[in-house]
């Protein structure tokens, strides 16, 4: 079983706020929004602005886009811990087999990791995030 | 919603998640090549498109619809590798 983390996204510019499971990824420098979690914020991709230059994803070569401003909120028992995220990435794939994109994975990188202590063991397959 | 409620709402919806994945064996023999929508163990809504899939849960269960745990049940099974 993959690292997944369970996140409150809030885009208030689309006043979008929405649950999304983030795959962590310590090797990618940038959270990335997948396309299929794009379509389930219902985000319309023209009104994004791209990325400077397509980058390397998962799917390959990835049409990018940007979303400033949004606020990731981590739940525990008690509390909501807000999480600002000046720029997030919108993959979208050049690849038309919906049968893959719709598999891939939104990921948490480590603009917001770096913030964190990551705790993951694996032989329990239990993942969390220490502040 | 107060803050304790929201908190307490949101890790259940984590325990969704979970249900998906110790279910997905059987969810698979019904759902493949469809998004499913799941609140409180239970699959409210399915489709094809997730667009679609979420005009419903919002339609259906408006004060659900920001907790609620979709998943696509892919055909094809993929090995994410990064």
């Amino acid at each position: 079983m993959s690292p997944f983390v369970d996140v409150m996204l809030e885009i208030p510019e689309h006043r979008i706020k929405r649950k999304v499971s983030f795959l962590i990824d310590t090797g990618s420098p940038k959270t990335i929004l997948s396309e299929r979690d794009t379509n389930k914020l219902k985000i319309d991709y023209k009104k994004l602005n791209a990325a400077s230059g397509n980058i390397m994803g998962l799917g390959g070569i990835t049409e990018t886009y940007v979303l400033n401003k949004v606020f990731l909120h981590f739940f525990t028992t008690s509390e909501v811990l807000d999480f600002p995220l000046d720029e997030l990435l919108v993959y979208r794939n050049i690849i038309e087999d919906k049968d893959i994109i719709n598999q891939i994975p939104s990921l948490l990188g480590r603009d917001v990791l770096n913030k964190f202590t990551l705790n993951f063991n694996g032989r329990t397959r239990n993942v969390s995030l220490e502040k | 919603m107060k803050l304790k409620d929201s908190c307490e709402r949101f890790l259940k919806s984590i325990e969704d998640t979970k249900w998906i994945i110790e279910h997905f064996a059987s969810i698979k023999k019904k759902y493949k090549g469809e998004f499913i929508a799941v609140l409180s163990f239970k699959i409210v809504a399915h489709h094809k498109s997730i667009d679609i899939l979420m005009d419903i849960v919002e339609k259906t269960f408006p004060e659900d619809v920001e907790f609620v745990t979709t998943e696509f049940i892919g055909e094809k099974e993929i090995k994410v590798i990064l």
